[in-house]
């Protein structure tokens, strides 16, 4: 008798949950289209997804958001795994690891599914097409003048933070940094590149105890929006506000107060709405066929034409700066 | 003793019939929940992803059952990944290196199971320092970098299946689970283990080795978990120093959902092979749903302490 | 050297100075080397010794110290608390939420004491009454609240307002904040310990709970205590986290249930209960801030990180085994 209330009690809390969990929505008559991130508890990530809810709406697919909780990949390839078992339509990913999710969206695109990538690429053998918020030079380029703006001068040791160290799209923006840097001002010195791995208090620890020790470093990059809140905090308790330049990437949000206190006079971004938004709009291309290189550019809705920065990656545009004069218009 | 006595013994014991309707109960509920999930390809598919954690439950069932714990086998996972990828890399043939993983599994477990019995330190304590140790290593080792390209072959152990259907892994996995099963209930160091996780000063008393067995038991476990890094590695095909954060806990509760008491003295593993199907089909079933991984959190924590107080709640009931 | 006893017996009266200093004896090695370390750190790496990379450890710690001062209490009591960090975590969005819609620092600490105190004594309800392993219990509280955490707060941007961060941030007589609120706790751990019977029936419990039963000591009920006592530290850390850093991320305070564990462990108090006192985990604190400080002091990677810090637990751990055998004790 026992042995049967047991499963029934147990019965009805696994009912109950698999009842909560459920995702709400009726069987989608749409195309479903996996839309995944590097990490959900992201300003950014959330920003980007209600782009791609926009579009998709306009185009008639169904967006199912998804990603792991931390910055790890092995949860990404698993969620790519599901995806491709329930033969969603298309894929789009924010990768972790450029080469480990590259078996997956292989998986995935001999199942038949569209893959692509936007914001941090894969190895470009696992996907047809790349949509770049901002050309890795593009972005170099911006941060370097940035800094010397910020700094004053563009002699002396600078600190990169950035988020985990393998993440794809910061390796880049730190190569192009070392390059532009080096072709432009050459005294300007990359004395250490620390990873914060997207943890706001990590970031500023490492900040202080870097500052602290090497005091007449000049600035700061943060090459991850989740740093640059932390960063300046550093700056701040230690002092160093004015002595030590902090610029980077910044999410409107987690920097306009130190936009408006000063702390902080530039910091770039592009707008995470419309890379979601232009994500699906390739998506759909490919979908349809309609994705072709050999034009020059994809049709993206209100976002006008993008163009085809190479044969298979697109641009989304130039990067934003921020500063306290525009930084409410922003609303993510 | 009878033949059917026995079998029904070793097959049917009552509190795992409930954990079986349970699994029935719960694949039929997310299959009318979720359109498309039931489907012989996709249940067996899903399997790829329980397989690594189900090997390592399996050994973490012995420990329990003997009255410890490992807290490190997550990281002990990372280890071995880590092993395999770099020593691949810097030059070692991909064969030598995957029996260097497994013989750093083996060797952690090992480490681990010496620690608790000749310092006579708590599991908890000990799992927990090698927990930090052991991926620390795995981290300086790898430098925050992955190893990610590997011969095509590499992949037989974590992408392939017989027929197309059945995945390899799950064949490894429910091998040693028969294994596992048999040297638990039907040897005399399976009946060692319940005898040191009874009463460990009775058992000692009564001539049984009580170091060797836990050590045994340890390093076993550390096979395993190099067992399962091999398969995980092959999976997704990169070796990184942060595989299997959290694995750890994931794996206790399936074994304590499977009806292994954490205090030890009981539990079978076959109630863990439950334990392990309940909770990785449930998990399954909600991301395929398409429910975000933020849910995934929830519901383990609240399987594990449901799992725990129905397991208090009905002994009671039955006496 | 006195013998010691293999049990703690519960004390109808305080202490003489004499039996607090041989209670304070498993503290001894691990004060000895934080000291030598000290020593050496000042000696050979340039940097150490100034007041404001001192004053940067100490606060970098307190938000570990503070709850592993609570989580002593709760080890003491032969209990355990991993659930530490997600607890931390929805403290900490009690608070910034409060602050936001309310504004000052007071009522918000008090809202987030009283969710951390209620979440405290789910833990301890489970873990005595509900008979479910502390180390159970507490796991799966820390996966449900960082799972509610992340969704219902993922996406939330909290920029605290200056007078929300009164707990962490600032320094009132050039002492800064976290470092006052953390002496206030260390203060008030103490006269728990010492001068209330909660406190001397915590070590009973903790030492031989058979023995405290049996001469009528609500075993339960001081258990269940200690884990509210843990919780109400979670809230008072994470209003001094959020002084710290300004801002609110729902993946705050990850990892952090390690560092405290390793922090008591470290210190010296025993991980089975009733032996240890409550400068065990500052000093553990402390050992765990001034060696993570020193590696990056000296520029050493950031992957070591982990592995000193596990190298550590083990050597403390091991020594502490060594230290039982060769006295006698039974584990």
């Amino acid at each position: 008798m026992g042995t049967w209330i047991r499963a029934v009690i147990v019965g009805s809390t696994l009912a109950l949950l698999s009842a909560c969990g459920q995702s709400t929505g009726s069987a989608p008559t749409n195309a479903v289209v996996g839309m995944l991130a590097k990490f959900t508890s992201d300003p950014y990530f959330v920003a980007a997804n209600k782009g791609a809810e926009e579009a998709g709406r306009e185009l008639g697919l169904t967006v199912e958001f998804n990603g792991p909780v931390d910055a790890n990949v092995a949860a990404q390839a698993d969620i790519i795994d599901r995806w491709v078992r329930r033969r969603v339509a298309a894929i789009a990913v924010s990768a972790n690891d450029p080469n480990a999710l590259a078996p997956a969206l292989k998986r995935a695109a001999a199942a038949g599914i569209k893959t692509m990538s936007w914001d941090a690429d894969v190895a470009p053998d696992a996907r047809p097409v790349f949509l770049s918020q901002a050309s890795f030079e593009g972005m170099g380029k911006t941060l370097v003048e940035m800094m010397v703006r910020s700094a004053g001068t563009a002699a002396g040791d600078f600190l990169i933070i950035t988020a985990v160290l393998t993440a794809p799209n910061q390796n880049r923006w730190i190569e192009e940094i070392r390059k532009y840097a080096a072709a432009t001002y050459p005294q300007m010195r990359i004395a250490a590149v620390l990873p914060g791995d997207e943890d706001l208090e990590k970031s500023k620890n490492v900040a202080l105890n870097y500052l602290q020790a090497n005091p007449g470093t000049k600035g700061v990059f943060c090459v991850t929006g989740i740093a640059t809140p932390g960063v300046l905090e550093a700056v701040k308790q230690l002092g160093l506000t004015g002595k030590v330049a902090v610029t980077g990437l910044g999410v409107p949000s987690l920097i306009r107060p130190y936009l408006k206190d000063g702390s902080l006079e530039e910091a770039a971004l592009w707008n995470p709405v419309d890379i979601g938004y232009a994500a699906m709009y390739i998506v759909n291309a490919q979908l349809k066929g309609t994705l072709s290189p050999q034009s020059g550019y994809v049709a993206a809705g209100r976002l006008g034409k993008l163009r085809f920065i190479a044969n298979d990656i697109v641009l989304l545009g130039e990067p934003l700066i921020f500063t306290k004069d525009n930084v409410d218009q922003f609303e993510f | 003793m009878s033949v059917t006595t026995s079998l029904r013994r070793l097959t049917w014991p009552s509190r795992d019939a409930v954990l079986a309707v349970l699994f029935i109960a719960e694949v039929a509920m997310i299959g009318i929940l979720v359109p498309g999930y039931l489907s012989p390809y996709g249940l067996l598919d899903a399997s790829r992803q329980f397989a690594e954690v189900g090997l390592i439950a399996l050994g973490m069932t012995l420990i329990i059952v003997a009255g410890g714990i490992d807290l490190s086998v997550g990281s002990l996972l990372a280890l071995v990944s880590v092993t395999i990828g770099f020593s691949f890399q810097a030059g070692l043939p991909l064969g030598a290196a995957l029996f260097a993983g497994l013989a750093v599994g083996a060797a952690g477990g090992f480490f681990n199971g010496v620690m608790v019995t000749s310092l006579r330190l708590h599991p908890l304590v000990v799992t927990l320092a090698t927990f930090a140790l052991y991926r620390g290593i795995a981290f300086a080792v790898s430098k925050g970098a992955a190893v990610s390209s590997f011969p095509e072959w590499f992949g037989i152990f974590g992408q392939t299946s017989i027929g197309g259907l059945v995945p390899v892994q799950l064949i490894c996995f429910a091998l040693l689970a028969l294994v596992l099963a048999l040297l638990l209930a039907r040897t005399p160091f399976g009946r060692r283990l319940y005898a040191i996780g009874n009463n460990e000063l009775a058992a000692r008393f009564s001539g049984v080795n009580t170091a060797l067995t836990r050590i045994i038991a340890y390093t076993l476990t550390g096979c395993l978990v190099g067992l399962a890094g091999i398969i995980y590695t092959s999976r997704i095909s990169s070796a990184r120093g942060n595989a299997g954060y959290g694995l750890e806990l994931t794996v206790i509760a399936m074994v304590v959902l499977g009806g292994t008491r954490i205090t030890g003295g009981s539990g079978t593993v076959l109630g863990t092979v439950l334990g392990v199907l309940i909770l990785s089909y449930l998990q399954d079933g909600l991301t395929y749903g398409g429910v975000r991984s933020d849910w995934a959190l929830i519901v383990t924590g609240a399987f594990l302490i449901v799992a725990v107080l129905l397991n208090e709640i009905f002994r009671r009931v039955r006496r | 050297m006195a013998v010691e006893t293999q049990v703690e017996m519960p004390m109808a009266r305080a202490m003489t100075s004499r039996e607090r200093r041989w209670r304070s004896w498993p503290q001894t090695p691990s004060l000895v080397f934080l000291v030598v370390l000290i020593v050496v750190l000042c000696v050979t790496t340039p940097g150490f010794a100034t007041a404001a990379n001192l004053r940067g450890v100490i606060e970098q710690v307190a938000v570990v110290a503070i709850v592993a001062l609570a989580v002593n209490q709760v080890v003491l009591a032969g209990e355990i608390d991993v659930s530490t960090g997600s607890l931390v975590a929805i403290c900490s969005f009690v608070y910034g939420n409060v602050a936001l819609s309310q504004g000052g620092a007071w009522l918000p600490l008090c809202a987030a004491l009283i969710a951390g105190g209620a979440i405290g004594a789910v833990n301890g309800v489970l873990s005595t009454y509900g008979r479910v392993p502390s180390i159970v219990a507490t796991v799966g509280t820390q996966f449900i609240l960082r799972g509610i955490v992340l969704l219902a707060g993922g996406a939330q941007v909290l920029n605290l307002a200056v007078d929300s961060r009164s707990f962490g941030a600032g320094a009132p007589l050039g002492i800064p904040t976290s470092i006052v609120v953390l002496a206030a706790i260390f203060l008030a751990m103490q006269w728990l310990s010492s001068h209330t019977t909660f406190g001397r029936d915590i070590y009973a419990v903790g030492g031989n709970s058979r023995a405290a039963l049996a001469t009528g000591l609500p075993i339960h009920r001081i258990r269940l205590l200690t884990f509210v006592l843990s919780g109400v530290s979670c809230g008072l850390a994470a209003a001094v986290l959020l002084g710290q850093i300004g801002q609110l991320q729902a993946t705050a305070a990850t990892g952090l249930e390690l560092k405290v564990i390793a922090a008591i462990v470290l210190g010296g108090t025993r991980i089975t209960g009733g032996r240890g006192s409550n400068v065990s985990p500052v000093i553990g604190a402390v050992l765990v801030g001034v060696i993570l400080n020193a590696l990056t002091l000296n520029r050493v990677s950031g992957a070591y990180e982990l592995l000193v810090l596990g190298a550590l637990i083990l050597a403390a751990v091991s020594f502490e085994g060594v230290r039982q055998r060769l006295s006698g004790e039974r584990n």
